[in-house]
C-alpha cells in the first residue's frame, strides 16, 4: 500500500513538519515570555541572557531527545517500555531521599534533584515513560481478550496496578499537580481503551456526581461546617476562597492569582505590546508564564496559542488515524492527554478558570525537565511517522 | 470466563471513534480556555486596565539644613558640617527579601561600620530571607501557627514565635559581610515608608559615593546626598543654653510627636530638643523639600517630580558677644575654683553671674556652673540661671527703700529712723551685719551703703502700722507680705521675667503663716532685706536693670534678630528685630530713685569704713552696687533630720556702670558658702564683669 498524505503542511516526508512548526512556534513563544518575564523580575541568580540561553539549550537536548526517539520502532518502544517505566519508579524512589532540600521548603514538593544549579524532575520523564507501558499493557491485553464486562474490569485492574505505585510515589513526594497528570493519562488511555460504556458510564456519572459533591461541600458554609466536623480545617479552604473571590484576599496565594488576572485582563484584545509589564506576578516565567502572553499579546495572542496546541493534537490524532496501530494509538492518546492536561489546568489557573496547582505550560514555561519530558513525548509521536513506512510492509513482525 | 479476542474489523471502530471522542473533548476543553480568556481580556479588559493605571501620587519631603546660630559679632556659635552620605527611602509595601538583596549588593560597593546587633536584628536578618523563613514555619508546631479553631494566627504572632525559635535554635554569630549586611538591612527595614534614612552618613568616600552612584539603578531605595551635623566653632561655651538636636535614631520626642506629626514632621526628623534649639525650632527647621512621588497599582515608582526645593532654617543672632561670654565664664570658674580651693565651696550649689543692658533687656552674657556638694563636680550651668531659686539676701534692699517710698512712709527728705536692733520674744536677735547699737539712727542713704538690715525691719514695720515691744510683742497689719511681695514684684522679684528660652520658673515664695495659721511677722521682717523669698537670678538681673534705667522693667531677651538663608546659604533677608520691651513702669519719683542711687554709689565709693563693696571702687567707669548676704542652712539629702545643720552664706551682688548713665547690669550669686566665706569672690567676678565689658566696649 503506497503512503498518503499524511501531514498537516501537505509533506509525504517521514519527518511529520506539522508537528515541527506548531513547536517551533511554541518554542517562539516561550523564548519571547522567559525574555519578558526576566527582563522585568530582578532575580539575584539569573539575567535574561542566561534565562533565554537556558532555555535554548533545553530545547536543543530536547531536539537531540526527539531524534533519538524516533529511531526507536515500535516493537523497540514495546521492548524498552518496562524497562523506561522500571527506571522512572527507581528515579521517583530515589528523589524521595534525594530531593532537593531547598525547592522542598519553597513549594513543599519533595520531587526535585539538585546537583550543584542544576535541577531536575524526574516525573516530568516519568510521564512518557508511563505512557507507553500503558500502552502496551492495554495492546497486550486487547490482544489476548475480547471486551466483555469481565474482562473490561481486568483490563482495568491491569491499568491501575501500574498507575497506583506512581501516584502514591507522588502523594509521597507532596507533588498533586503532577499526580493530576497522571492520572489524566490513565483516564485518557481508560476512554481510549474499548472498555465498555456500561462500567464507562457509570465511572463518569459517579465521577461527576462526586466532583459535584465535593464542590458543593467546599462552596457552602453549610458543606464548610460539615467538613469541618470530620476534621478539616479552615486554612485547608484558603485556595478554594482565592480560586472563588480572586479579588478579595490578595495578600498570599491569592495575591498571585489575582495578579495574574490583572495582567491578562488588562491585555484586552491586542495586548499591550512586547516587552511591556506593568503588572508583577509571581514566578511568571515558569508557571505562570501565561500571563505574560496574555499581558503582552492579548486576546488574539492567546487564542493563537491555544490554537497552536489545538493543532499539535490535531496532527497527533491524524498521526494515530494514519498509521492504525493500536499501541501507538494508546501511545499518542496518553501524549495528547498529558499535553492537553497541561494547557487546560496551566492557563484555566493563569485566568481564574481553576484553582492554582504547581503545573507548566508545555513547551513554554521555563523549566528543562518538564520540556524535555514533553519533547520525549513530541519523539514518541513522530517515531510513528517516520517508521510508518517500514511499519506499512511489516506490520506483522509486532505481535 | 476468559475468551479470546477474534481480531476483526469491527473491534476498529470503537478505537477510531474514541479517538474522536477524545479529540472533541480536546477541543471543547480548549473551547472553554478561549472562552473564559474572552470574558476576562474582552469584556472586563478595560475594568482590569483601569485599575492597573490607577496611579497614586504621594508627596515625600527632603530634610534641609538647619539654620545657624551667631553672636552679636556675628561670630559662630552653632553651625552645620555636611557630610557625604548614602541613603535609603523606602518604597510602599518593599519585601524584606527585597530589602535584603539590596542591602546585600550595597555592601559590595561600600564599607559598613560596625554597629551593635541586638539578638532580634540578627533574627531579622536572617527571616528576611523568604526561604529560610518558610523553612522555620515549616518546623513550627501547628499550635504556633493556627488558633485552637485552626485558622491562621495574626502573621506578627508567627514571626514572634518563628523569631523565638531562630533565637533559640540557629547559632547567631555572624560572619563580618554578614554583619555588615544584617546592619544595612536593620536601617532600611525600621524607616517609616516613603521616608529617607542615612544607611551611612560618617566617613563615606568620594570612591564609595561613585562606586554606589553609578550602580543606583540596581539598587532600589539607595541615592547618594548628603547629611548634616550640628557643630560649635566657638568652642563649649553657652552650651546648655543653645540646647541640643535629636539625633535621626531618635527623631521626634514623645511627648510632642503626634502634634509635630500633624505640622510636617516625619518621625524620624532631627529636631531641636532642649532650649534655643527647641524654642526657636520652628525658625531653624526651615522648610523641606517637597518632591512629588507617583506610584502605579504595584507600587513602582513612575515619577519623582521636585516641587519645591526646600529652603535652609532661620538664622538666629544673639545679643551675645562670644568673647565676652567666654572671659565672664571663666571668671565665674577661677573665682569659684579659688573659693573652692579656700575650702568655702563644700555645701555650695555654684556660682551663676549675668551681664545684662538695662536700657534694652538683652543679655550680654550669662553663665553659670552648677556644683554638687555630695561629689565636689562641677558643670556648665548657663540656664540655671533661669531656672534655679535663691535667698539672695540684701541685694532687694534698694527695692524695699524705693517701695516704702512709693508708699510714702517715708520721704527724700525725711527718712531718717532709728537703728536699734530688733528683739522677738523666743527668737534671736534681729540685727544688721555691724554690731548692735554701732548706730544710733539711720538714713535710707546710709542703710543702702552700709546694708542696714534694721533700717529694713523698720520700714516693714512703719509700712504695716507695726506694735512693738522688744522682747515681749509684734503685731503688725496682716497684708505685710502682700505688701512687700507686690513692691517686690513691680522690680521683677518672685516671678517669671520673660527672657526668650524655655523653662524659666518663678521665685519661690515663702510661707505667710505658721503652723497656728497666724501670721510669720518674723519672717516679714526677714523678707525686707532679703532673707525669706528666693528668686531666680535673671530675676535680680532684671530688678537691678529696672532700677538702673530709673524704673522700666525690661523683658530680658537673648536672641536679637531672626535672618533668612539665602539660596546661596549666606544670610538673607531680617525677618525678625527684637525691639526692647517695657514689661512695666515702677513709677517712683526722679528724688526718690536719687536716694537710692546714691546710696548704691556710696557702698562701692563712698568713704565710710563700713562700704560693702569697696572692692569695685577706683575703675574708669563708676559702679553703684549693692551686696548681699543671705544665711541659710545646708540641707544635706542623705541627713534630712539634722537638728543642727551646717550654717551656710550666699554671696549675692548686683551693680550698674556707668553709675550716672548705666550701660551695663551685672548680677551675680554664689549661693551656700560655708558660713565663714567672705564676699571677696562674688565682688572680684563682678569687678571682673565690668572691666571685661568696657574692655569689650572700647570705653575703659
Amino acid at each position: 500500500m503506497p503512503a498518503k498524505k499524511h501531514s498537516w503542511s501537505g509533506n509525504t516526508d517521514r519527518v511529520d513538519y506539522g508537528i515541527l512548526l506548531s513547536i517551533l512556534i511554541l518554542a517562539i513563544f516561550s523564548i519571547m515570555s522567559i525574555y519578558v518575564a526576566t527582563v522585568h523580575d530582578t532575580s539575584p541568580t539569573s539575567t535574561p541572557l542566561r534565562a533565554v540561553v537556558m532555555q535554548l539549550a533545553w530545547y536543543a537536548i530536547g531536539g537531540i531527545a526527539v531524534i533519538i526517539i524516533m529511531q526507536f520502532d515500535v516493537a523497540q518502544l514495546w521492548k524498552i517500555a518496562p524497562y523506561a517505566y522500571g527506571l522512572g519508579i527507581i528515579l521517583l524512589v530515589l528523589v524521595l531521599f534525594k530531593y532537593d532540600r531547598q525547592r522542598a521548603i519553597a513549594n513543599g514538593a519533595k520531587s526535585w534533584f539538585a546537583i550543584g544549579s542544576f535541577t531536575f524532575q524526574p516525573s516530568e520523564v516519568m510521564k512518557p515513560a508511563f505512557i507507553i507501558m500503558l500502552g502496551r499493557v492495554v495492546t497486550q491485553h486487547n490482544a489476548k481478550l475480547e471486551h466483555t464486562i469481565r474482562n473490561d474490569f481486568i483490563l482495568l485492574g491491569k491499568m491501575l496496578i501500574w498507575t497506583l505505585p506512581v501516584l502514591v510515589l507522588l502523594k509521597l513526594q507532596n507533588d498533586f499537580g503532577t499526580m493530576l497528570v497522571f492520572l489524566a493519562i490513565f483516564s485518557g488511555v481508560v476512554l481510549v481503551s474499548g472498555i465498555s460504556w456500561k462500567i464507562l458510564a457509570p465511572a463518569i456519572i459517579g465521577v461527576a456526581l462526586i466532583g459535584g459533591l465535593a464542590i458543593l461541600l467546599v462552596t457552602t458554609s453549610w458543606g464548610r461546617s460539615l467538613l469541618g466536623l470530620v476534621g478539616f480545617h479552615a486554612y485547608q479552604f484558603d485556595r478554594i476562597n482565592n480560586w472563588l473571590n480572586p479579588s478579595q484576599d490578595t495578600s498570599n496565594s491569592g495575591y498571585q492569582l489575582w495578579q495574574s488576572m490583572k495582567a491578562i485582563g488588562s491585555g484586552r484584545m491586542t495586548g499591550r505590546g512586547f516587552n511591556v509589564s506593568k503588572v508583577y506576578v509571581p514566578v511568571r516565567e515558569s508557571d505562570m508564564i501565561f500571563s505574560v502572553i496574555g499581558e503582552n499579546f492579548g486576546f488574539i495572542g492567546g487564542c493563537f496559542l491555544i490554537l497552536v496546541y489545538f493543532m499539535l493534537i490535531y496532527q497527533m490524532i491524524k498521526v494515530t488515524f494514519d498509521t492504525k496501530n493500536e499501541f501507538y494509538a494508546y501511545v499518542s492518546t496518553g501524549v495528547i492527554m498529558m499535553i492537553l492536561f497541561h494547557v487546560f489546568e496551566n492557563i484555566g489557573m493563569s485566568i481564574g478558570l481553576l484553582p492554582l496547582t504547581g503545573i507548566p505550560l508545555p513547551f513554554v514555561s521555563q523549566g528543562g525537565s518538564a520540556l524535555l519530558g514533553n519533547m520525549i513525548g513530541i519523539g514518541l509521536i513522530m517515531s510513528m511517522r517516520y517508521h510508518y513506512n517500514s511499519y506499512m510492509y511489516s506490520r506483522v513482525n509486532h505481535r | 470466563m476468559i475468551r479470546r479476542r477474534q481480531k476483526t474489523k469491527t473491534q476498529k471502530s470503537p478505537l477510531r471513534f474514541r479517538l474522536n471522542l477524545l479529540f472533541f473533548i480536546a477541543f471543547l476543553l480548549l473551547a472553554i480556555l478561549v472562552a473564559q480568556l474572552g470574558y476576562l481580556q474582552i469584556v472586563y479588559g478595560n475594568k482590569f486596565e483601569s485599575q492597573i493605571e490607577q496611579t497614586d501620587k504621594t508627596v515625600v519631603t527632603g530634610n534641609v539644613p538647619r539654620g545657624m546660630v551667631y553672636d552679636a559679632q556675628g561670630r559662630t556659635l552653632v553651625g552645620n558640617s555636611s557630610e557625604n552620605a548614602i541613603t535609603y527611602t523606602k518604597s510602599i509595601n518593599v519585601k524584606s527579601n527585597e530589602m535584603l538583596a539590596t542591602a546585600e549588593k550595597l555592601t559590595k560597593y561600600l564599607t559598613v561600620p560596625s554597629t551593635i546587633l541586638q539578638q532580634q536584628d540578627i533574627v531579622d536578618y536572617f527571616l528576611a530571607d523568604n526561604n529560610y523563613y518558610k523553612k522555620v514555619v515549616a518546623k513550627l508546631p501547628k499550635s504556633q501557627k493556627y488558633d485552637s479553631e485552626g485558622n491562621d494566627l495574626s502573621a506578627s504572632k508567627v514571626y514572634k514565635n518563628v523569631s523565638q525559635y531562630v533565637a533559640k535554635h540557629r547559632d547567631l554569630t555572624l560572619t563580618t559581610e554578614q554583619k555588615e549586611v544584617a546592619t544595612l538591612y536593620k536601617k532600611m527595614s525600621g524607616a517609616f515608608q516613603l521616608s529617607t534614612v542615612y544607611l551611612k552618613d560618617d566617613g563615606v568616600t568620594e570612591d564609595e559615593i561613585a562606586q554606589v552612584g553609578e550602580h543606583l539603578s540596581e539598587l532600589p531605595g539607595v541615592g547618594v546626598g548628603t547629611n548634616w551635623t550640628r557643630n560649635y566653632p566657638s568652642g563649649s561655651i553657652l552650651t546648655s543654653i543653645l540646647g541640643t538636636v535629636t539625633t535621626e535614631k531618635q527623631g521626634l520626642p514623645a511627648d510632642s510627636l503626634t502634634s509635630m506629626l500633624k505640622t510636617g514632621y516625619s518621625r524620624n526628623d532631627r529636631v531641636g530638643n532642649s532650649y534655643l534649639e527647641k524654642e526657636y525650632e520652628s525658625i531653624l527647621r526651615g522648610t523641606k523639600s517637597q518632591t512629588q512621588v507617583t506610584v502605579n497599582n504595584d507600587n513602582q515608582v513612575l515619577s519623582e517630580v521636585t516641587q519645591y526645593a526646600g529652603s535652609k532654617g532661620g538664622n538666629l543672632n544673639l545679643t551675645i558677644d562670644s568673647k565676652y561670654q567666654t572671659a565672664v565664664e571663666n571668671a565665674l570658674k577661677s573665682q569659684f575654683a579659688a573659693a573652692k580651693e579656700a575650702g568655702y565651696t563644700g555645701y555650695s550649689d555654684g556660682a551663676y553671674a549675668i551681664a545684662m543692658d538695662p536700657k534694652t533687656g538683652a543679655i550680654k552674657a550669662m553663665a553659670g556652673i552648677r556644683n554638687d556638694p555630695e561629689t565636689n563636680k562641677v558643670t556648665d550651668d548657663a540656664l540655671g540661671n533661669i531656672n534655679r531659686t535663691f535667698v539672695m539676701g540684701s541685694i532687694v534692699k534698694p527695692a524695699t527703700v524705693l517701695g516704702a517710698f512709693m508708699d510714702g512712709v517715708i520721704t527724700p527728705d525725711d527718712n531718717t529712723l532709728p537703728d536699734d536692733a530688733i528683739y522677738l520674744p523666743a527668737s534671736p536677735i534681729k540685727k544688721s551685719w555691724y554690731p548692735a547699737g554701732t548706730f544710733k539712727t539711720m538714713t535710707a542713704q546710709r542703710a543702702l551703703a552700709i546694708s542696714s538690715n534694721t533700717y529694713m525691719m523698720h520700714l516693714a514695720m512703719l509700712e504695716s502700722n507695726a506694735k512693738y515691744t522688744p522682747n515681749k510683742y509684734i503685731k503688725m497689719n496682716d497684708n505685710i507680705f502682700e505688701k512687700l511681695r507686690d513692691q517686690y514684684q513691680r522690680f521683677g522679684l518672685g516671678y517669671k521675667t520673660g527672657i526668650d528660652l524655655p523653662g524659666e520658673i518663678d521665685g519661690y515664695l515663702g510661707s505667710t503663716t505658721n503652723e497656728y495659721n497666724a501670721i510669720k511677722y518674723g519672717s516679714a521682717l526677714d523678707e525686707s532685706y532679703g532673707n525669706y523669698d528666693a528668686y531666680t537670678l535673671i530675676q535680680v538681673a532684671q530688678y537691678a536693670s529696672t532700677v538702673a534705667n530709673g524704673g522700666y522693667r525690661m523683658q530680658p531677651y537673648i536672641v536679637d534678630s531672626i535672618q533668612k538663608t539665602t539660596k546661596s546659604g549666606e544670610k538673607g533677608a531680617v525677618i525678625y528685630q527684637h525691639t526692647p520691651e517695657i514689661l512695666n513702669r515702677v513709677d517712683f519719683t526722679n528724688a526718690q530713685l536719687k536716694v537710692v542711687k546714691q546710696g548704691m554709689y556710696d557702698a562701692v565709693n563712698g568713704n565710710d569704713p563700713f562700704m560693702t563693696a569697696s572692692a569695685l571702687r577706683g575703675m574708669a567707669q563708676k559702679v553703684a552696687a549693692k551686696t548681699g548676704t543671705a544665711q541659710s542652712f545646708y540641707y544635706d539629702q542623705n541627713n534630712p533630720d539634722n537638728t543642727n545643720p551646717p550654717a551656710t552664706i550666699t554671696h549675692s551682688f548686683i551693680g550698674y556702670a556707668p553709675a550716672n548713665d548705666p550701660k551695663v547690669v551685672v548680677a551675680v550669686v554664689m549661693p551656700n558658702f560655708t558660713s565663714d566665706s567672705k564676699s571677696t569672690y562674688s565682688l572680684a567676678l563682678a569687678k571682673t564683669m565690668f572691666q571685661d565689658y568696657f574692655k569689650m566696649e572700647g570705653t575703659n
